[in-house]
C-alpha cells in the first residue's frame, strides 16, 4: 500500500537446517542455521515459518502436504546464534501451527521467510537505558535486544510479567532460565505474576509503576529526572501494550512496542494484521491510518497507535 | 531420435495471449494478494514482476477505504476466510501514485475495480481511461460488491444486474478489455457468465471467493468481525475447477470461444494450474498461495514445465492441453 514503509532489507525464502532444539514440554526454542538472516537482521524483526516439517525421504513428494495448517506462523527473532550464523525462534505450543513447528528436531529443515518487518530504530541507540517490558511469550525478542544493547554500551533491564508461574518460559522453580541467560548481556530481569506466586504480585505494568514510584534502585536511576535517557520497549498482548503506552505517556517516557496480530502473509499484502493508527507521532498534523503489524511494525513508536480507536 | 541437445532438455514456451493481450506466461497474481505490485517485489531477494504474466492490482473504489475492523481473517482446513473490506487507495491515487511506479509495465496490468453503484464503476473506469489509458491493460470488474442503490444485493448474483454493470463499464473502458470476476455462489453461474459476455465482457475471471464463516468456541461468537467472509485456498480448488469447466462449456455451446477465462481458486502447484488450463482456462491466477510462498509463481511455472515435458515430450504442442485457447507451445 502507499503508506507502507520501505523494507529494511530484502527477505530470503528457503529451507534451513535446524541445529538445536531446546524443549521444556511446552515452550520450544529452535536454533536454525541461516547466516543470510543472522547477518542482516535487526532486533525486533520476525520470520514467517511454514507449519510443515518435511519427512526425511530421498524422493520428492509430488504434491507437498502442508495445506493444514495453511498459513505461515510469524515468530520474533529471539536471538542470534554465535557468529550470526543463524537465529533462534522461541514458541509456546498453543495451536496446530506451533505444535507442528515445535515437533521439529535437529536435522529437520524449516521453511523460513525473513527477516521481515521493521526492527529497532537506529535512533534508539542514542538512549542510555532500555527497559524491556515482556508479557508472556512476548519475552521472545528480548535476548537479541539485550545483546545489541550490551554491545553498544546501553544498560538494559527487563520486566517480565506472566499470568501464572506455569506460563514462565523455561521455568526453574521461581526463576526462568531466560533471565539467567540474559545476565550474560548484563541484563537483569524482574518478574511479576498476576497470580502472585512469585515476583511482584500484579501485572508487569504494576511492577514498572512500583519500581518507578518507590525507586528501589533496582531499575537504576529510574527516578524521573532523566526520562529522555530511557526507552521502554514492550512486547506482549494488546492490552498490556496499551497499558504500557498509556503509562509511558503519563510519565513522559519514550516507548516503542512490538506488534503482533493475526497475520496472513507477513509482508503487507493481505492487510489482516492492521491496527488503527496515526500517520505520524506529531499530534498536530497526524491523520488516521491503518498500521500493518507486519510492515509498519513489528517495532513501532507507541504514539503511532490509536490505542482506543477502531478502523471503522 | 534427434541428437539436438534441446530434445533432452525441452523447454516450454509459455508465451500466450489472453483477450488479445500478450503475456509472457499464463500466470497472473490475483487481486488483493500482491498489493499494488511495486511495493511487494522489493521485499524479496530476486523477485520481479517481470517474471509473471500479469498482476491484478488490489481492488479500488472511487474513494480510498480503510476496510473492516479486525479480525479480518480466519484459518480453516486448507483454506483462508477473509473479510478485509477492500482496503484500498482509491482511484485518484491509483492514477497519480500507483500506476506511475509500474511504468514501464513489467507485465500485463489488470486494474480490479469495485463499486457500490453502476455510476461508481463507470466513473472509475472513465477516469482511468481518460487520465492514464496507456498505463494499464485491462479492467477486472469485481461484481461481488453490494449494490447500495438496489438494496445492497450484490451485482454478481443476478444476470440482469451483472449485465448492466458490465455494459456500463465496457462503454467507459475505451479499447481496454473488461474481465468480469464472477462470484461463484449463485444459482445460475453459466447464465450470468453468458449475460456479461453478451453485455460486452471480453474475458471472465473465475472464481471469486466462496462465502463462509468460522466460530470461536471460547468466545461463542464469529471469528471474523464481519461475521461472514470469503473462503479461498486449496479448500475451494475442486469447486473453482468445476465452475471454470461449467462456464467454458457454456461459452463453447453458445459459440463464444473468443471469450478467455482466467481460472483461479486454490492453485498451489503446477499440477493445479494445468488442471485449470485443461478445464478451459486461458490463464490462471495465484491468490492465497502468495501469502504462504511469495515465490509460488516461480515454483508453479517450474512444475508446469516439468509435468508438461514429462507428459508430452518434445513433440507436444501445449495447445493439446486445453479444449482450446491456450497458445503456449513446447519448443524442442
Amino acid at each position: 500500500m502507499l503508506n507502507d514503509p520501505e523494507v529494511l532489507q530484502p527477505a530470503v525464502d528457503g529451507w534451513y537446517p535446524i541445529v538445536a532444539v531446546d524443549d521444556d514440554g511446552r515452550f520450544v526454542r529452535i536454533d536454525v542455521e541461516c547466516p543470510e538472516i543472522g547477518k542482516c537482521m535487526v532486533p525486533g524483526q520476525f520470520v514467517q515459518v511454514m507449519p510443515w516439517i518435511p519427512p526425511h525421504t530421498e524422493t520428492k513428494c509430488p504434491t507437498p502436504g502442508w495445506h493444514y495448517p495453511l498459513l505461515n506462523r510469524p515468530f520474533s527473532i529471539h536471538r542470534w546464534l554465535p557468529g550470526r550464523s543463524g537465529i533462534s525462534i522461541l514458541l509456546d505450543r498453543i495451536g496446530p501451527g506451533t505444535y507442528t513447528i515445535g515437533s521439529a528436531r535437529p536435522g529437520d529443515q524449516l521453511r523460513l521467510i525473513g527477516p521481515l518487518g521493521q526492527g529497532m530504530e537506529s535512533s534508539s541507540l542514542g538512549k542510555k537505558h532500555f527497559v524491556l517490558v515482556a508479557g508472556g511469550i512476548g519475552v521472545a525478542p528480548f535476548d537479541a535486544f539485550a545483546e545489541l544493547a550490551n554491545h553498544v554500551g546501553i544498560r538494559c533491564t527487563m520486566a517480565y510479567g506472566v499470568g501464572k508461574m506455569e506460563d514462565l518460559v523455561f521455568r526453574l522453580g521461581n526463576r526462568t532460565r531466560l533471565a539467567d541467560e540474559m545476565e550474560r548481556f548484563r541484563c537483569k530481569t524482574y518478574l511479576a505474576s498476576i497470580s502472585g506466586e512469585s515476583g511482584h504480585h500484579g501485572t508487569v505494568i504494576d511492577l514498572l509503576n512500583n519500581q518507578y514510584k518507590l525507586c528501589h534502585g533496582c531499575f537504576e536511576r529510574f527516578d524521573g529526572d532523566n526520562h529522555d535517557d530511557y526507552l521502554l520497549i514492550g512486547c506482549g498482548p494488546w492490552a498490556m501494550l496499551k497499558a504500557l503506552a498509556k503509562w509511558a505517556e503519563a510519565y513522559k517516557f519514550d516507548c516503542t512496542v512490538l506488534l503482533e496480530e493475526m497475520m496472513g502473509c507477513g509482508f503487507g499484502v493481505c492487510r489482516s494484521c492492521v491496527v488503527p493508527g496515526w500517520t505520524t507521532t506529531d499530534t498536530k498534523t497526524r491523520e488516521h491510518c491503518n498500521i500493518t503489524s507486519c510492515r509498519h511494525g513489528a517495532v513501532i513508536d507507541a504514539k503511532r497507535i490509536d490505542w482506543d480507536g477502531s478502523i471503522e | 531420435m534427434s541428437s539436438n541437445p534441446a530434445d533432452t532438455n525441452p523447454q516450454v514456451d509459455f508465451k500466450t495471449s489472453v483477450c488479445g493481450l500478450t503475456m509472457r506466461n499464463p500466470i497472473v497474481l490475483a487481486s488483493g494478494t500482491f498489493g499494488y505490485g511495486s511495493e511487494i517485489a522489493p521485499c524479496f531477494k530476486g523477485m520481479s514482476l517481470e517474471q509473471v504474466g500479469g498482476i491484478s492490482l488490489k481492488g479500488i473504489f472511487w474513494e480510498p477505504r480503510r476496510g473492516n475492523n479486525t479480525p479480518r481473517i480466519a484459518e480453516t482446513a486448507a483454506g483462508l476466510l477473509n473479510a478485509i473490506g477492500l482496503e484500498g487507495v482509491g482511484t485518484v491515487a491509483m492514477v497519480e501514485e500507483v500506476l506511475p511506479q509500474l511504468q514501464p509495465k513489467p507485465c500485463t496490468l489488470f486494474i480490479n475495480v469495485c463499486g457500490t453503484s453502476i455510476d461508481e464503476y463507470q466513473r472509475i473506469i472513465a477516469y482511468l481511461n481518460e487520465k492514464a489509458p496507456e498505463a494499464w491493460d485491462a479492467i477486472e470488474l469485481n461484481i461481488s460488491c453490494p449494490n447500495l442503490t438496489c438494496g445492497g444485493l450484490e451485482f454478481g448474483v443476478t444476470a440482469e444486474a451483472a449485465a448492466q454493470v458490465t455494459k456500463a463499464s465496457v462503454e467507459a473502458a475505451g479499447n481496454h478489455p473488461i474481465f468480469v470476476k464472477l462470484a461463484p455462489m449463485v444459482a445460475n453461474l453459466a447464465e450470468i457468465a453468458l449475460a456479461v459476455v453478451e453485455a460486452g465482457a471480453q474475458g471472465l475471471s473465475l472464481v471469486n471467493t466462496y462465502p463462509g464463516m468460522a466460530i470461536d468456541l471460547e468466545k461463542r461468537k464469529p471469528v471474523l468481525a464481519k461475521t461472514y467472509g470469503g473462503l479461498s485456498g486449496p479448500a475451494i480448488k475442486p469447486l473453482a475447477l468445476r465452475a471454470v469447466h461449467l462456464v467454458h462449456r457454456a461459452l463453447v455451446k453458445a459459440g463464444r470461444n473468443d471469450v478467455d477465462i482466467i481460472g483461479m481458486g486454490g492453485i498451489t502447484n503446477g499440477r493445479d494450474a494445468l488442471e485449470f488450463l485443461l478445464a478451459g482456462a486461458a490463464a490462471v491466477s495465484l491468490g492465497t498461495v502468495n501469502f504462504l510462498r511469495p515465490f509460488a509463481y516461480r515454483d508453479v511455472l517450474a512444475e508446469m514445465e516439468e509435468l508438461m515435458c514429462k507428459r508430452y515430450g518434445q513433440s507436444c504442442n501445449a495447445r493439446d492441453l486445453t479444449p482450446d485457447g491456450w497458445s503456449g507451445a513446447i519448443i524442442g
